[in-house]
């Protein structure tokens, strides 16, 4: 009974979790424009691929995941050191209240801050308010994956380097650096799927030059059913879960 | 070069004092222990001595210099961790070359064969840390901090982390290792045996107070606190009188000649292999317990018997 019910419940389960998305990605390689199936073709992603605002807002979405990490990577994996060395319950609480707050707010109040910040500044919403968001929230995550490595780290690691005759930076530098590589490529891996993901609070602070790829899908979505779009989420689907995998390796290694 | 000197040392974590005004002056060259159990300080002195912490109060000197204040890669002192704290992600030979680097030493190739060589490590110079075992691990940790030439190596319990017979094995290449560099090795253990077998001096440490220096043997024969006594070995009291389990005979007729004799009952005998252990009980409720050696006899529990000793081999606690 427990042998032939366990294998069951497992395929349930996981029908009920990627069905949608095979279904999605079946569509995509239909001929025909419905929910019927009329045969195999290419058309949607020849159709995809010659889409000239699809590109940008593809090259928008790439660009600002990009910048994001790299600012993100940077500040948070600091952070996170820093906030091991204090050792501070209550400094790394706080961080990761922004993990839970709920986007739209999030987003709300970047925008606000945006608004208010314009009335001394001469500039507009734009590609920048977007990667000052996305840094923004990208942190948390960056600062959660280079403390998990920390954590299982040997204080006594800097300190040897200290006694060797380091100096406090070379000892960084040198060691706990080196030390936290594999944390900081998986929290990087990390910080660029949640910025290229993400739509909520993009679409808040975006300005007229800085669609980006959820965005734009998210608008064609709307206007009814598209196998471009299918095409695209599979795409961007199977791009982010290997992306996913990779950085689950790191983690591990 | 020169003694390393602890002039009244005083440091208090939030908690409490851990350091109560520890003296003590380590000459150059000796294998000095610092020997007392789990918490009562023994680390804490050393980070001090390395430059991880300051103290609150009084002076740290090598060779009439003052420490205080200077930062670690400051100080002519290296240390080995109770962790061994390797670089993970450097080989055997890199973590050996590591300070020799900092300084820009232009020797720093030979001096790593060198040190690997003095460790036996020379096969092993290529592997990770984590492609050691314990005992080559421990060895890299002594070849890079004394490839630095320090003129003191701080030691934390370095074989604690060893199984019982690596940890044997260990102590006879670390004594030798200290005989055949000179340097000052200042070695911490709550581990009576390693310290005695060690040491050229022990310091006895008692919840951040110091109990007694002295050889081996003074600290082993002539205890100056009950502490001290019970801390080095198993100690009979008979009233104020100590004497060890070793010293204490036992025979069924009364001995002559000048010995100190109780009367007392068998309580158990046990079979220790090197020797036989036999607890017994004196009218007064005091257990007594002697190791004798095979052939003197065995007793049974319930047996009358003379428990004696040389009065020269009574431990006696100065009042
Ligand atoms: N950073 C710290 N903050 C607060 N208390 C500390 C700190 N470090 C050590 N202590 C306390 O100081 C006391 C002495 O610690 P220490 O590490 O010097 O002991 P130890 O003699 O080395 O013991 P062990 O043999 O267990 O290593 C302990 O009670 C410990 O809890
Ligand atoms: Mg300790």
């Amino acid at each position: 009974m427990k042998g032939r019910l366990l294998p069951l419940y497992v395929v349930a389960l996981y029908a009920f979790l990627h069905l949608p998305l095979l279904i999605l990605c079946a569509f995509s390689f239909n001929s025909s424009r419905f929910t019927v199936w009329e045969g195999f073709s290419l058309v949607w992603y020849r159709m995809m691929w010659n889409d000239g605002a699809l590109a940008e807002a593809t090259w928008n979405s790439l660009l600002i995941a990009a910048v994001s990490t790299v600012l993100s990577t940077i500040v948070g994996t600091l952070c996170a050191y820093g906030l091991w060395k204090k050792n501070s319950k209550l400094l790394s609480g706080s961080l990761y209240l922004s993990l839970v707050t709920p986007e739209i707010i999030t987003g709300i109040a970047l925008l606000a801050t945006f608004q208010w910040a314009f009335r001394y500044l001469q500039i507009q919403l734009g590609m920048h308010t977007v990667i000052l968001a996305h840094v923004a929230f990208s942190i948390a995550y960056v600062v959660l994956v280079v403390m998990a490595r920390l954590r299982t780290a040997d204080p006594a690691l800097e300190e040897a380097a200290l006694d060797l005759g380091a100096t406090e930076w070379q000892a960084f530098r040198l060691v706990t650096l080196p030390m936290l590589k594999p944390g900081i490529a998986a929290a990087a891996l990390l910080a660029f799927t949640v910025s290229f993901d993400d739509y909520v609070i993009t679409s808040l602070v975006a300005g007229v030059d800085s669609e980006t790829l959820p965005m734009m899908l998210y608008a064609m979505a709307r206007r009814g059913a598209n196998p471009v779009v299918s095409a695209i989420s599979t795409v961007i689907f199977v791009g982010l879960g290997m992306l996913i995998v990779a950085s689950e390796r790191l983690q591990k290694a | 070069m020169g003694d390393l000197q602890l002039e009244e040392i005083y440091k208090d974590f939030p908690s409490h004092r851990v350091v109560d005004g520890i003296s003590l002056s380590i000459p150059q060259g000796c294998f000095y222990s610092l020997l007392g159990p789990s918490g009562c300080g023994k680390t804490t002195t050393l980070r001090m001595i390395a430059g991880f912490d300051e103290p609150d109060r009084g002076l740290i000197k090598l060779g009439g210099r003052t420490l205080n204040g200077l930062r670690p890669y400051q100080r002519p002192v290296t240390t080995v961790f109770q962790s061994y704290a390797l670089f993970p992600h450097l080989t055997a030979a890199e973590n050996i070359a590591f300070g020799l680097k900092r300084k820009g030493d232009p020797d720093t190739a030979r001096k790593v064969t060198e040190a690997l060589d003095l460790v036996q490590l020379t096969t092993k110079a290529d592997r990770l840390p984590a492609q050691m075992s314990g005992g080559e691990r421990q060895r890299t940790a002594l070849a890079r901090a004394l490839v630095l030439e320090p003129e003191v190596l701080l030691l934390d319990e370095p074989l604690s982390a060893l199984d019982p017979k690596l940890r044997k094995q260990m102590r006879l290449e670390l004594k030798e290792l200290q005989s055949r560099v000179g340097i000052t090795f200042l070695f911490i253990t709550h581990d009576q045996e390693e310290a005695l077998s060690l040491s050229d001096r022990i310091a006895v440490m008692h919840k951040g107070r110091l109990e007694q220096i002295g050889t081996p043997q003074e600290i082993y024969l002539s205890p100056a606190t009950r502490f001290v006594a019970g801390f080095l070995g198993a100690v009979n009291w008979v009233g104020p009188v100590g004497v060890r389990p070793e010293m204490t005979r036992i025979s069924r007729e009364a001995p002559g000649n000048g010995a100190r004799v109780v009367e007392a009952t068998v309580n158990s005998a046990m079979f220790l292999g090197d020797c036989f252990q036999v607890e017994t009980r004196t009218s007064a409720g005091d257990s007594i317990i002697a190791q004798i050696a095979h052939g003197l006899g065995e007793f049974q529990r319930g047996e009358r018997v003379h428990v004696w000793w040389h009065p020269q081999d009574e431990i006696a606690i100065p009042q």
